[in-house]
């Protein structure tokens, strides 16, 4: 079994402290309707480790109110528009 | 041109005075014993990061000067002011902004760090991947340990859920002579549950004072409290 530490692989998304990671998740779940997410990765600190957990998918439960899914070229919650995945 | 809805106000309620989605211009319209504040935008806009901050800011406008509206989700988008009519007269917003007057949402994430390790560690390599260079009958014996640990891991997640939601509704009980309204429910990402609380704006200092004492009582579960926020959990 992985070693939570030694399974963390450097990755390039954006990493806030605790807070502001979960402030962000919290906006995003709360601005967007559910069903809609925006794809990237925020990196959250948990007790000093920095723990990937928001690989977000594209679900898109809620069409009405984006109106055309094809517009969703979601750049994400990447600092510099870099988007994963 | 189309119309962006932001929120919906009391009918008293002042002109916005904050800029809105790509720094576009914020206007109120009145109707039905009701304020919407709204935009033009040229076609339904695309959810981006800087866009769900633009359409958060103009809703705490109004939080800031003093009242709670009923707060719209981002991406709705009317023909044009005369729809925007019609849906006042058509939605019960009184009702609504009742139900959210003088109140601000506060969010209590119950995060399990071990589940979240565990997900981190499955998501960077599959567990205990079976090994080529071990041989043959080594990758069979090694394919049963990995289902098996699957299992594991599926019976784990099972009894964390449940005692991540023991715990947002231990946190529910302990919070609820603030609390006008609740959703509890599990959370996926992170791993735990997610409470949002509907609190009184003027106990929201009691209530987070509270809330973050609380985060002690329930190691190895994280507690993070966020807010206040516009009641958006708690509309529509």
């Amino acid at each position: 079994m992985a070693e939570p530490g030694d399974a963390l692989e450097p990755h390039e998304e954006w990493s806030l402290p605790e807070y502001e990671s979960m402030a962000l998740i919290e906006l995003v779940n709360r601005v967007l309707d559910k069903g809609v997410v925006i794809t990237g990765e925020v990196t959250i600190s948990i007790g000093g480790v920095d723990l990937v957990f928001l690989g977000l998918q594209l679900i898109l439960s809620s069409v009405q109110t984006l109106e055309r899914a094809e517009g969703l070229n979601l750049r994400g919650i990447t600092p510099h528009g870099r988007s994963r995945r | 041109m189309a119309v962006y809805l932001y929120c919906v106000l009391p009918a008293d309620a002042p002109d916005p005075a904050v800029s809105g989605l790509d720094a576009a211009p914020v206007r109120a319209l009145r109707a039905s014993g009701l304020t919407a504040w709204l935009g033009d935008v040229p076609s339904t806009p695309r959810p981006e990061l800087d866009r769900i901050r633009d359409h958060d800011r103009v809703i705490r406008s109004a939080m800031a000067a003093g009242i709670t509206p009923v707060p719209i989700r981002f991406g709705q988008v009317l023909a044009d002011d005369e729809a925007v009519r019609a849906h006042l007269a058509q939605r019960d917003y009184a009702r609504e902004l009742a139900h959210v007057a003088d109140a601000v949402e506060f969010a209590i994430r119950v995060i399990d760090p071990e589940a979240v390790a565990e997900e981190a560690g499955a998501r960077a390599k599959p567990p205990d991947a079976p090994s080529v260079a071990a041989g043959t009958g080594a990758v069979a014996a090694d394919g049963a340990a990995y289902m098996r640990l699957l299992a594991e891991r599926m019976h784990h997640s099972e009894g964390r859920r449940a005692r991540a939601l023991d715990a947002a509704n231990g946190l529910d009980r302990a919070l609820a002579q603030w609390v006008r309204d609740r959703r509890i429910e599990p959370s996926e990402r992170p791993a735990g549950a997610a409470v949002a609380h509907l609190v009184q704006a003027s106990a929201a200092h009691a209530y987070e004072a509270r809330a973050k004492e609380l985060s002690d009582d329930y190691r190895p579960l994280r507690l993070v409290v966020t807010g206040p926020w516009p009641p958006y959990s708690f509309v529509g």
